[in-house]
């Protein structure tokens, strides 16, 4: 039953939703990155509430982004999106905006937590840009007159952010990124302070822009690598794979694509509708055909949440099992990832990081003494996968940790 | 040359029920004891012939080295036969083949050998214990013997000089030889007095035997068949006529002939047949006679397929295939052997030869097979061999050092038809070059998705069970 | 410059017709040309690098077009403009204190989209990168040019005119000249000497009573493993002999003449011999940034014969050989096809092969590539004249030699008139 009306949610939102981006940026587009955090779709979320950002501490925060930008449908997320589709979305965020913009002027109860909160509920914003954003709504803030006190200042600020949601690789890897060029950016220390705080805030405003150049520049790296006839399987909701994948369709490349169902967020029954809507020949698994098809697949496309110290990447569950496959029959495994993801971690297996756990729907009841594994991702260490795709150029895994010890070494 | 099957044939003896081996002991014990007796009455040759496929140095290894070679064959056979069954097992081991490196079995061997071999210059160190002759040299000589080699009988002496010069090859060409050439040896021949037939043919098809292995070393296949032609006569009833006896082995190979390698080749490709879809391109390498019949059936049946023939040096032999099937109208690509990393991603199915298949699934083929079933297993595509199930062995083999073929040195330093390729000229004769011209290599099983018998596909971790049934069976016949 | 075209013109030519052999021969005599090209064009007094540059590119472009296959070509086209670059950067470095490269503009741009032969991958790849030095995660925060603005503006004018801001040009030009064929210089002395700087590590691999095994001819190899002769080293050599070029016969000659001990074996007995191996020796075509090597044909099979027995799989290549580029489907892009006569007698099988005779397609096709992929799993340790190194650190060796911004030296078909 809820199928159909997933479907209808969905259709609904797809109309709903572009007009609201383009209201929002349209608005002002200049404004949206020096102002304040733009206007929130928090109505679909149960993180809505900034002053209570982790309402179900079960479900990690995120996950509760992913859920919100590649639209998953879980019964959780129905529930929410039918209220949403009450009443208008315009309405509500509004005074909540209010609210969230007066920090600035009211210093003291600046919470940089709901700073990127806010910022994250963009469907079009990465995490990490999401937090470099917030750190630098934090100095724009501050009242710090000298740069170590900023220093210390934003310090803070990240690692409380950092703690706030310890499961976003992203989050991690982008706070940590904007530490550094605070830190070491020697053009700053010779400027004044104000121009310097000026700079930051201007380079932290940019970032969005680097982001989505950063995207585009992989789609492009991709580009060869997508030949005429080949078929690409593809696992999650990827902004940036769906990008290299559309780049190529404009391209005139002729390919098909194998979309995973994405169990249970069915991301892939997402993408699956992206593609098809730019003509793309799409074919939907489920999950567990992955080996089964693995022989008519030429190459398998990820994008990852996080890239790590070894090369490995941490994506959504089913990764590992999809590169394993791919490995064991030699089709080549290409991760497109912003080199922004790349993080100081190094997971030694599956447990060696935080879980970031989801609601699962298995359709019926499960009785309370059945556990359920409910991690969202997993890791894949670097030997199973063939280049990465960032916006450094194409990379071998082992290039990840030489520039990882470049930046914080 | 002659190291190549020593052994084998003793081995598969063993496998009888206890009343046939009760049967083949006291045949066994009266011919060694004949052998015995007569052992300095044999002329030289015939001495030297042994055991079933091979050569008496084999043996030598054995504490029943001493005795004359006649002698070890008996023993050795009688060695399986003697045993009570429950320790069959044990003893079941194959023998240790001839060690060329051994030098006073090798020059013992020498005396014997009727075939007079010239010991290649520069040996290959990790050969020593193949041997290693001068090649193009005997066959002269040989011929110039014809008259006076009467031990030998005159068809089984021309099949031996075809099988030098190479106008017999491909195990079963050379196995059907071999036993046609017995029939007829069979057939004109006559038990001297005071001797009994079982005990006198058996003599003498060893010493054909030891014939033919000078003359090439006999392939696992033939030495089976060797082995079935003395089970068959050890077990001929008493009672038979000498006329009667010869009619009866003569359609005993006759039998042989048709069921183990013509029909098995027929039942093969009904099965292979079946693993041919529209629009495969199939891979080959080498020339394997059962894989030509497979895709010519194909073929005729109406298949739409590509073959892709590999080719490999010295023999070239994919080029003969080449032409006849390309005479019969198929689409083929031809490619040397180094190509096949290049070629094999188009490639739906390997399909392969063999010379034999060992009870560990050792695939022991033309050389350069084992490359290719490498290289297609690591682009995942199915590798089918083709074998008879006369050729399986149960042996086992890890490498293809231990034992192995060695041809023609100089046929690797001359490329025929590319004079351009003469860099050698002159330095053959170096000590420090060595040319090394292997005639088989070993394909290990997990490259080996299936194998196609008479028995019907199955998975190389069955070799043994077959081997097994299949020895039993060969008893039947 | 109507002499230098003249040589163009001879090179292309030779290249074209594949006179020149060998990756070493073919950078050498590259390099010496555009030693000579360089030479020959005049420096204006500003942007003088970018002068350079074009001219350079302008050949590169034509060469590497000439034979698309040769990557040494390519690799060292692009050393020099990356040669011209560090030069540039240098003099502008010494005469203006504190200027910084951030001014280096930059020559490619994303909308090369319409134009991607094997190489446009780079093309993107430059997109990014704005100084020298490849883009890496220190500087993505810093200021970058808007790449959005650079398109076409300075694509003819070439890439420095933000650097020769400097004070006195007139004496820069000279010099910039002169130390750019200075270092052109050491480079064809480079590659000159490649084999002699690898084969001095030869007796840290090789050592008494080993098996080597190697397939075809390299000079670098015969090198290599005579030094290690000479180290008073007794090993053996098995030389798997290559067909169909039989390179191996070659090797394997002048081996013995050099007394070592040598065992020439055909191409489908490596797997057989390969247990018995301790090291398989290859010299290779080309290195790919991923650490895959283009190789001559069969490698690939030497390669997984040598996984499958654990032997190591050494490549031998000189810093000439070190290409920039990815490879995408290699076994076809970056292979070539030689004569079917050297595996057929024509005169035989006539009959099948119908060369555009018009009828239905003909049922014999041949296939003689002339080399093979071996991808960098495969590879234990690259040698090469600046030391050993992991397949999966050869995308270092690459960033030094080369800038990001030369990954792609055809250029844009507006700009190329």
């Amino acid at each position: 039953m809820w199928w159909r009306s997933a479907s209808f949610i969905l259709d609904h939102r797809l109309q709903e939703d572009p007009p609201n981006d383009i209201a929002s940026s349209s608005k002002e587009p200049d404004t949206l990155s020096k102002l304040s955090p733009p206007q929130t779709h928090s109505s679909f979320m149960a993180a809505a509430d900034p002053f209570n950002p982790i309402p179900n501490p079960k479900i990690s925060a995120y996950y509760q982004t992913r859920a919100a930008h590649t639209a998953v449908v879980t019964s959780d997320w129905l529930a929410q999106a039918q209220a949403a589709v009450g009443h208008h979305p315009d309405d509500s965020p509004a005074p909540q905006t209010q609210l969230l913009a007066s920090p600035s002027a009211s210093g003291k109860s600046f919470c940089v937590i709901n700073e990127f909160n806010n910022w994250r509920k963009q469907p079009d914003l990465a995490e990490a840009v999401a937090a470099i954003r917030a750190l630098a709504a934090v100095i724009r803030a501050s009242e710090a007159t000298t740069m170590m006190e900023l220093e210390i200042e934003l310090k803070k600020a990240s690692d409380s952010l950092k703690s706030w949601d310890t499961t976003s690789i992203s989050l991690t890897a982008g706070c940590d990124l904007f530490m550094r060029y605070v830190t070491r950016t020697s053009a700053l220390e010779y400027e004044d302070f104000n121009s310097a705080r000026s700079r930051l805030i201007e380079r932290a405003e940019k970032f969005g822009e680097i982001s989505c150049k950063a995207r585009r520049i992989i789609a492009m790296l991709s580009q060869d690598f997508i030949f005429d006839g080949c078929t690409i399987l593809v696992h999650g909701f990827s902004r940036v794979v769906l990008e290299v994948l559309k780049t190529a369709a404009q391209n005139k490349k002729l390919f098909r694509v194998f979309c995973t169902e994405g169990r249970p967020d069915r991301t892939g029954l997402r993408f699956s509708n992206e593609l098809a809507k730019l003509d793309v020949p799409v074919k939907l698994l489920i999950d567990s055909a992955v080996a089964y098809t693995m022989d008519e697949v030429d190459m398998v496309f990820v994008g990852a949440d996080g890239v790590v110290e070894s090369g490995g990447i941490i994506n959504m569950m089913g990764t590992y099992q999809i590169a394993l496959v791919a490995h064991s029959m030699n089709k080549p495994v290409y991760v497109a990832a912003e080199s922004y993801k790349f993080a100081r971690l190094y997971p030694l297996d599956q447990k060696d990081m935080a879980p970031a756990l989801r609601p699962i729907d298995f359709g019926v009841p499960i009785p309370s003494k059945v556990e359920v594994e409910r991690s969202a991702r997993d890791y894949t260490p670097p030997q199973y996968l063939t280049l990465l795709f960032t916006d450094l150029g194409v990379l071998t895994p082992s290039v990840v940790s030489d520039e990882l010890i470049q930046l914080y070494l | 040359m002659q190291n190549d099957l020593p052994a084998n044939s003793k081995p598969l003896k063993e496998r009888t029920s206890k009343a046939e081996r009760r049967a083949l002991q006291e045949a066994q014990r009266a011919a060694k004891a004949a052998a015995k007796a007569e052992g300095s009455k044999l002329p030289a040759t015939t001495s030297g012939a042994v055991a079933s496929a091979n050569v008496k140095p084999t043996k030598a290894t054995k504490p029943s080295s001493q005795k004359n070679d006649s002698a070890t064959v008996a023993s050795s056979e009688k060695k399986g036969g003697d045993r009570p069954p429950e320790k069959d097992r044990k003893k079941d081991a194959p023998h240790p083949r001839m060690q060329y490196d051994d030098k006073s079995r090798v020059e013992k061997a020498k005396r014997r050998a009727v075939v007079k071999q010239t010991e290649a210059r520069n040996r290959v160190e990790l050969f020593r214990h193949l041997p290693q002759y001068e090649h193009g040299t005997q066959l002269p000589d040989l011929e110039s013997k014809f008259f006076q080699l009467d031990p030998v009988h005159p068809v089984v002496y021309k099949v031996g000089l075809q099988y030098i010069s190479g106008d017999i090859s491909g195990g079963n060409a050379r196995c059907i030889a071999m036993l046609q050439a017995f029939q007829e040896a069979i057939k004109d021949y006559s038990t001297p007095d005071e001797k009994t037939l079982t005990r006198d043919l058996t003599a003498k098809i060893n010493s054909y035997v030891s014939f033919l292995n000078e003359c090439r070393p006999l392939s696992i296949s033939m030495g089976n068949a060797i082995r079935f032609l003395k089970n068959r006569i050890a077990k001929l009833p008493l009672t038979l006529s000498e006329s009667e006896a010869k009619a009866f082995l003569q359609s005993d190979i006759e039998q042989f002939i048709s069921e183990k390698i013509i029909l098995a080749d027929k039942v093969i490709v009904k099965h292979a047949v079946t693993k041919i879809r529209d629009g495969d391109v199939l891979l080959t390498h080498g020339s394997s006679s059962a894989v030509e019949m497979i895709l010519l059936h194909a073929h005729e049946l109406g298949k739409q397929f590509r073959v892709v023939i590999v080719d490999s040096r010295p023999k070239l032999e994919g080029q003969l295939l080449l032409r006849r099937l390309v005479g019969k109208g198929l689409s083929c690509t031809y490619a040397n052997i180094n190509a096949v990393s290049y070629i094999m991603h188009e490639v739906t199915r390997v399909f392969l030869g063999a010379s034999s298949v060992l009870s560990n699934g050792t695939v022991y083929s033309r050389v350069g097979t084992a490359c290719v079933a490498m290289v297609a297993h690591e682009f995942r595509v199915p590798v089918l061999v083709c074998c008879e199930a006369y050729k399986f062995h149960e042996r086992v083999q890890l490498d293809s050092i231990c034992s192995n073929e060695l041809g023609d040195p100089d046929a690797i330093s001359k490329v025929p038809g590319r004079e351009d390729i003469n860099y050698l000229d002159g330095c053959t004769n170096s000590e420090n070059l060595q040319l090394l011209n292997l005639i088989y290599d070993a394909t290990p099983s997990d490259y080996v998705s299936m194998i196609v018998t008479d028995y019907g596909m199955v998975p190389p971790t069955s070799v043994p069970v077959i081997v097994r049934e299949y020895c039993r069976d060969q008893v039947w016949i | 410059m109507p002499d230098v075209q003249v040589l163009v013109n001879d090179f292309i030519n030779k290249l074209r017709k594949r006179k020149i052999e060998g990756s070493q021969a073919t950078s050498r005599q590259t390099a010496e040309l555009l030693r000579s090209v360089i030479s020959q064009t005049r420096v204006p007094y500003t942007n003088q690098a970018g002068a350079l540059i074009d001219a350079v590119r302008a050949v590169g472009e034509q060469l590497i077009a000439a034979n698309p296959v040769e990557l040494a070509v390519g690799n060292i086209v692009r050393r020099v403009l990356h040669i011209i670059r560090e030069e540039d950067l240098s003099l502008a470095t010494a005469a203006v204190a504190g200027l910084g490269l951030s001014s280096v503009s930059d020559d490619e741009d994303d909308s090369e989209r319409d134009n991607h032969p094997v190489l446009s991958a780079a093309v993107v790849a430059a997109a990014a990168r704005s100084t020298l030095r490849p883009p890496s995660l220190q500087t993505l925060l810093e200021d970058v040019p808007d790449s959005g603005a650079v398109p076409h503006t300075s694509s003819s004018g070439g890439d420095s005119e933000g650097k020769s801001k400097s004070a006195d040009k007139s004496s820069r030009s000279r010099k910039l000249k002169h130390d750019v064929i200075e270092a052109l210089n050491e480079l064809i002395q480079d590659i000159t000497t490649c084999h002699e700087l690898i084969a001095e590590q030869a007796v840290e691999h090789i050592h008494q009573n080993e098996v080597i095994l190697t397939l075809g001819s390299s000079r670098t190899v015969l090198e290599f493993l005579c030094a290690a002769k000479e180290k008073k080293r007794s090993f053996r050599v098995f030389v798997a002999e290559g067909a169909p070029r039989y390179q191996g016969h070659l090797l394997a000659k002048d081996l013995v003449t050099r007394g070592l001990q040598t065992t020439l074996i055909t191409d489908s007995a490596v797997f057989a011999m390969i247990s018995r191996v301790n090291m398989v020796i290859v010299g290779a075509h080309a290195v790919m940034a991923n650490g895959g090597v283009i190789a001559p044909v069969g490698l690939n099979m030497v390669a997984l014969a040598a996984q499958r027995h654990a032997v190591p799989f050494v490549v031998l290549a000189g810093s000439h050989k070190l290409c920039p580029l990815y490879p995408h489907n290699p076994e076809v892009l970056l292979n070539e096809l030689r004569s079917p006569s050297e595996l057929l007698d024509f005169g035989e099988f006539s009959d099948c092969m119908d060369f555009g005779t018009g009828t239905a397609s003909p049922l014999l096709h041949v296939v003689n590539p002339t080399f093979d992929y071996v991808p960098p799993k495969l590879v234990s340790l690259f040698i090469t004249d600046t030391g050993g190194h992991n397949p999966s650190y050869v995308y270092r060796l690459i960033a030094d030699y080369y800038s990001a911004d030369d990954l792609v030296v055809q250029r844009r078909p507006p700009t190329a008139s």
